[in-house]
């Protein structure tokens, strides 16, 4: 074989490496804490594919070539191990009950208040949004400045433990968003309530 | 929505602060290793706690991570040699609903979603070089392959 004839056939696997579609985004939907898994579509033009079990993974190509795959653990974290360690904490929700007509906790809730401290404690950085809500017994309009005075109470109560108010966002939802749905005019306890969220 | 006010002056002077840049923050940077910058009106170094506004840039160095908060309490975090682009991003707090779109050109990105991707099924979106996801829940991973 000439010198010329090997440098034509280089040319050649050049230009075929080059056609060739290159890996381009790799997605992987994975298992949350509960072991649940989510859902996300992948779409390319007019094709999709759908992930919703855990480690299902689906390669898409430079040239839109759309392939389907399963990524074990050890793929995901050689794939994905830098970013999976700087996942901030997790979101957590606290819900606290209160006595009838009241801003003061329930005796249980008042023990449970303790759990939002240590959760906060444990953030280099963190926000608070508490929000009120109460039970369908009462007007409307009233049950709207019950749930806003409770939220309220609770943001006072961290700022007083030293919780900068910078960080603290509270707001009333009355009677517009029942953790238990009753008709109007019910007393149900569960539904007279704080969530805290910690973030 | 009422923000939070205290009865002390000085008190009512660092919330309004707070509540200045709440009004446009959409979440907040939560950890961070190496060369992180956010590209605003100029390169912003990263830090812990720094707030994140809608349109900005982040990008990570070749020993970059850094994790990020939002409002909705979706939370994203990127490895080394990557680049986001939060291209849309609204949130009603009372009702838990909006809209959230982001841009992934390179590196590695993990999401967990919050309350947006629960308002609707387009209401969260990923978009890459080669590809759209459309996201309805919870937790996945996205890969951009260098384009060299």
């Amino acid at each position: 074989m000439t010198a010329s004839r090997l440098a034509g056939l280089a040319l050649i696997a050049l230009l075929a490496a080059c056609a060739q579609p290159r890996q381009g985004t790799l997605v992987v939907v994975l298992p949350e804490d509960d072991g649940s898994v989510g859902r996300v579509d992948v779409a390319r033009g007019d094709q999709t594919v759908t992930l919703d079990t855990a480690n299902a993974a689906v390669g898409v190509d430079t040239a839109g070539g759309l392939g389907p795959a399963v990524l074990d653990g050890a793929a995901v974290e050689t794939a994905f191990g830098a970013a999976l360690a700087a996942r901030p904490i997790p979101p957590h929700t606290f819900t606290l009950y209160f006595e009838f007509d009241s801003d003061t906790l329930t005796a249980e809730s008042e023990a449970a208040f303790e759990q939002v401290f240590d959760d906060i404690r444990a953030r280099a950085h963190y926000q608070v949004t508490v929000v009120g809500h109460t039970d369908t017994l009462a007007e409307a309009a009233y049950n709207q400045e019950l749930s806003l005075g409770r939220a309220q109470q609770i943001g006072n109560r961290l700022v007083v433990r030293g919780i900068p108010a910078g960080t603290i966002t509270a707001f009333g939802r009355g009677e517009n968003d029942l953790l238990v749905e009753t008709d109007d005019s019910i007393a149900e306890p569960l539904n007279r309530r704080v969530e805290i969220t910690v973030r | 929505m009422t923000r939070w006010f205290a009865g002390a002056l000085v008190a009512a002077l660092v919330i309004g602060a707070g509540a200045a840049e709440a009004a446009d923050a959409i979440g907040h940077v939560k950890t961070i290793q190496g060369a992180v910058t956010v590209q605003r009106d100029a390169a912003l170094p990263a830090s812990v706690g720094l707030p994140i506004m809608a349109e900005d840039v982040i990008e990570t160095g070749p020993d970059g991570s850094v994790g990020i908060t939002f409002t909705d309490g979706s939370t994203m975090a990127l490895g080394p040699d990557s680049r986001l682009v939060v291209s849309e991003y609204s949130f009603d707090s009372a009702a838990f609903t909006g809209d959230f779109a982001a841009e992934l050109s390179a590196g590695t990105l993990v999401v967990d979603a919050g309350d947006i991707a629960r308002t609707a099924p387009d209401a969260m979106r990923i978009t890459t070089p080669d590809a759209v996801l459309g996201v309805r829940g919870t937790v996945f991973a996205v890969k951009v392959e260098p384009r060299s």
